[in-house]
């Protein structure tokens, strides 16, 4: 019989078996483990495409996976009953045999999945709406969990053949999907086989990193269990020989365990040189541990850069030309430093190549290139490529530099070859025509230079000085601008935003929040002029926000805050619209800091909080004001007040330092966000109203003092003791 | 008889598959003590009886799923071979069924002492907290219903169909994270987590242990349901043979 006649009759096995239909049934309810308590895709940020595709199809692969296991134990285990009567199976049939049988459950676990794909789609499509992502959908279904139930059934057959054992298969599977689960390893994706690492998705600015390292994850475990199938089949038993005999007889089939270990050997290739993560240590350490001479031994009068990315790949081809003057008399050893992962092509002084040296330490972001300068006046040329790599201690979330179609960001200077001696740059970048690039630096002149005629677009950037970019952020942006009286505002955000932004008014919320806050405390130092530039980064680039002079950077996932306001549940809420342009005054034009905030809850959140709550009672009344800020904060504090760990701060003492953290990170948000609003506003209460705060702060604000308003400041500024304020 | 029975017991134990489970349960019990309880339950100590609740909750379906295993041995087609041969002996099947009940039940309550230990010792450890007394009345509240619920449930499903376990022991991790009623909340998963909250807070600030009586009667009913499912097993058995 051929091996096709065998796949042809072991699948239509596979497919009249009821316990398949029960296993593919459940398969195909296991997402809606997604939409019900099953949400590894948004821990950092509840996207449309997480909480829609990426939830259900993660909680898909991993029951999917769990259950083809199973059947495949299952399966193998009757029929190798059954033939245990009759040892007439010769070598090549019992080898035809179990891979048609594993075969035909890959075949069955595929239209499962296919199923499943096909099932959700209508009710996706409706949820996700104008943010439909089919590229997304595709990678989660048949790009992460296909591989994963295949993995799972390869695994399962070949600890099966291994140890002809259903129970003991099934507690080494178990082993398996605990320490996959485990807390060692969920910072890193190659070894999560069966719950993929999936930190964030985003709606608005692509997901190339998670698919790139997910599919990658998927390759080098399917690569692992498929090697371990092949060489668990020549451990089938024949003859009634046990393990090691049947063992030694299959192996003479030497293209077995030689197929066996090329794969082996290609997937260990995979897991040492993967080239998403860098090597550096965990912690960040300060820039003085990559040492930079500071006796200029040269010059560098200029830099022009090019910068092509390849945006379907993630890659970019970078070229950097450097005028240099060599104040020395011989050649000179100087370092230069970019991220990670790029390697340097060539480089070339005046026109001949010359040595160079990556040291390969990284550390941080970057490693150091060494390059051995002639004397005199020199033209140096390096040429650069490669995919930038994610720090190391940002392993868990895939956050950094990023070249995707829909969002690109070159963070600080890891770009190129960047050496601190640069006194002028230059910077050639040629984007997707759609995209359009914004420095976080306002000095930073943006030019269209070029429209070439393969859908690309070069735009030319120049700093005032030096070879320093800052952070530059390309996507499909439109510009929201509003104007009041005291001061104008341009709001940068995803063209695929708009619609979201103008249904809660955005640019009323602006000026709304702009004329209260300016009118009330002044105008934010950065804000010169009275301009204010908000742009709003993807969160393939980073979490959080930051700003500088005249420029607020919000990552998309700021959108989600957890405020503690009862309609800020859902993302994009006019709530926490204001909290987060609220923060241009309180956060980033002043910070609110203490040595003692791990246990007040002194920080720039509590004042946020109180004045979205002033501005959002001035724009839809106390009634509302009330139910929607006050009352929470209330109902939270109380829940702390009866917590143990606040009734009882001494035994968070004795927690070993890893569990104290934990608990005193739940502890702290209530503190941040609903403890320190009540106690302003029982201050308010105290100092005779909301005029006299407005005062108070506006006061507190305008204080030309540099350094962060601590909670003693603030209660001076009141002229009230810290025991006033206790809330009862 | 005795022989019998320690015949029995020692082949439950030293069952490979016992052992994986039993090391697999440690750890998660390891992990679920230093991961949701240590925050401390509603509110409540990390070593009140309602954090202790919740724990035995999250690990009991691990204990039941070792059980559910257990049956399938009852079941297997070795087994019936073993079970031809041992039926020789003069006693009944039924009588021998109850004995080997009797080997899986010294098993299950070996892996639940397992799991109080490993909680006793995390409790001392971690909190220097040593008063085990009052956590007596939520060991009882769960260990029983649910061995005597599940061994029922399973020598039942065992009779009519054998791979029908495998299928429960999947409903049984899906049943641990789903939200239920205090009658039909078998593990207390859901209860511990929110009854403790509606109480009135005692002289140190926590709500005192008690359970209400739709809680106490979903208890009595599993353990009813449980009764009688093995007793029918038992009994269908007894005709067949
Ligand atoms: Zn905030």
């Amino acid at each position: 019989m051929s091996f096709l006649s065998y796949l042809r009759v072991e699948t239509g096995r596979i497919f009249r078996s009821r316990i398949f239909w029960l296993a593919a049934v459940l398969t195909l309810c296991a997402p809606i483990a997604g939409y019900l308590f099953y949400f590894p895709a948004t821990l950092n940020h509840e996207s449309s495409i997480g909480l829609w595709i990426a939830n259900p199809a993660l909680a898909g692969t991993f029951g999917g996976t769990v259950l083809f296991a199973l059947l495949t134990l299952y399966e193998l285990d009757r029929v190798y009953r059954k033939e245990m009567a009759s040892l007439t199976d010769t070598i090549v049939s019992t080898l035809m045999l179990s891979s048609s049988r594993t075969l035909s459950l890959l075949l069955a676990a595929a239209a499962a999945v296919v199923c499943a794909a096909v099932l959700y789609l209508p009710y996706t499509l409706y949820r996700t709406g104008a943010l439909w992502d089919g590229g997304y959908y595709l990678f989660a279904y048949l790009g992460l969990m296909l591989p994963t139930v295949w993995s799972g059934i390869l695994l399962a057959a070949a600890l099966y053949q291994f140890t002809r054992r259903v129970e003991l298969s099934a507690v080494l599977l178990t082993a398996l999907v605990l320490l996959s689960m485990s807390q060692y390893v969920s910072d890193q994706f190659l070894l999560r086989w069966i719950n993929p690492l999936v930190p964030w998705c985003s709606d608005y600015f692509g997901n190339l990193r998670v698919i790139q390292t997910g599919l990658y994850s998927r390759l080098l475990w399917l690569l692992l269990s498929a090697s371990l199938w092949l060489l668990s089949l020549p451990a089938i038993r024949k003859y009634g020989y046990g393990l090691g005999r049947s063992f030694l007889k299959g192996c003479r089939k030497i293209y077995l365990p030689f197929t066996a270990f090329v794969l082996i050997g290609c997937g260990f290739g995979m897991y040492l040189c993967q080239p998403f993560i860098n090597h550096s240590q965990m912690e960040y350490a300060s820039f003085s541990s990559h040492p930079m001479s500071t006796e200029p031994k040269l010059t560098i009068d200029e830099v022009e850069i090019t910068c092509k990315p390849n945006v379907m790949t993630g890659t970019q081809q970078g070229t950097a030309t450097y005028k240099i003057f060599n104040l020395e008399k011989e050649d000179v050893v100087e370092t230069f430093i970019m991220n990670c992962g790029y390697t340097i092509d060539k480089v070339t002084a005046n026109g001949e190549t010359i040595p160079y040296t990556d040291l390969n330490n990284d550390l941080n972001f970057e490693k150091q290139i060494e390059v051995t300068i002639p004397p005199g006046y020199v033209t140096l040329v390096m040429e650069y490529s490669g995919m930038p790599q994610v720090w190391n201690g940002l392993r868990g979330s895939l956050t950094g530099t990023v070249f995707s179609p829909e969002f690109i960001s070159l963070e600080m200077c890891d770009f190129y070859p960047y050496h601190s001696f640069i006194e002028h740059g230059k910077l050639e970048l040629t984007l997707p025509e759609k995209l359009i690039p914004i420095s976080n630096w306002v000095d930073i002149e943006v030019n269209l230079i070029s429209e070439n005629t393969d859908g690309t677009r070069t735009w030319e950037l120049e700093p005032p000085r030096g070879g320093y970019f800052g952070n530059l952020y390309a996507a499909e942006y439109i510009a929201l601008e509003t104007e009041t009286e005291n001061i104008s505002a341009v709001f940068y955000c995803p063209k695929k935003q708009q619609a979201a932004m103008e249904e809660v008014n955005i640019q009323q919320i602006l000026a709304d929040v702009l004329e209260y806050c300016s009118a009330h405390y002044g105008t934010p130092p950065f804000a010169e002029e009275g301009k204010l530039r908000l742009i709003e980064a993807g969160i393939p680039a980073m979490m959080g926000g930051y700003a500088v002079d005249q420029t607020s950077i919000m990552s998309e996932n700021t959108f989600y805050e957890k405020i503690y306001t009862a309609s800020a549940e859902t993302a994009n809420s006019p709530e926490i619209m204001i909290h987060e342009i609220v923060h241009q005054w309180w956060g980033l034009g002043k910070n609110l800091y203490d040595d003692n905030t791990a246990s007040n809850g002194w920080s720039s959140e509590g004042l946020t909080t109180y004045t979205t709550y002033r501005i959002i009672k001035e724009k839809y009344g106390e009634e509302y004001a009330k139910e929607h800020c006050v009352d929470v904060w209330q109902s939270q504090a109380d829940y702390l007040k009866n917590n143990f760990y606040f009734r009882y701060p001494e035994y968070l003492d004795r927690l070993p330092e890893q569990y104290a953290a934990r608990v005193r990170g739940s502890v702290d948000s209530i503190m941040m966000y609903s403890v320190v609003p009540l106690k302003i506003l029982k201050a308010e209460k105290l100092v005779g109203g909301e005029e006299k705060m407005d005062e108070i702060l506006k006061g507190l604000f305008t204080n030309q003092n540099l350094n962060p308003i601590t909670y003693a400041d603030f209660l001076d500024a009141c002229g009230l003791t810290e025991e006033a304020l206790e809330l009862d | 008889m005795i022989k019998i029975f320690l015949y029995e017991l020692r082949r439950i134990l030293t069952n490979k598959f016992f052992v994986g489970l039993f090391i697999v349960t440690c750890i998660y019990s390891w992990q679920t003590l230093s991961g949701d309880i240590i925050t401390g339950v509603a509110n409540t100590a990390p070593f009140s009886a309602w954090s202790y609740g919740l724990y035995l909750g999250k690990t009991a379906p691990l204990l039941v799923i070792t059980l559910l295993f257990f049956v399938t041995f009852l079941y297997s087609r070795k087994e019936k071979q073993v079970q031809s041969i041992t039926s020789t002996t003069s006693f009944s099947p039924a009588r021998y069924c109850l004995l080997r009940c009797a080997a899986m039940a010294v098993g299950y309550l070996l892996l639940s002492v397992a799991v109080i230990g490993i909680s006793f010792f995390f409790y001392d450890w971690v909190f220097q907290f040593s008063d085990f007394g009052n956590l007596l009345l939520p060991i009882l509240l769960i260990l029983l219903p649910t061995f005597v619920f599940f061994l029922g449930l399973g020598m039942a499903a065992g009779r009519i169909f054998p791979p029908i376990l495998y299928g429960i022991m999947l409903l049984v991790l899906i049943f641990g994270q789903i939200a239920l009623p205090p009658v039909a909340d078998l593990f207390g998963i859901q209860f511990y987590q929110s009854y403790p909250l509606t109480l009135p807070l005692g002289a140190d600030g926590e709500p005192a242990f008690s359970v209400p009586a739709s809680f106490w009667i979903g208890k009595i009913l599993y353990l009813a349901a449980g009764g009688l499912l093995m007793f029918a097993a038992l009994f269908k058995k007894k005709r067949t043979y």
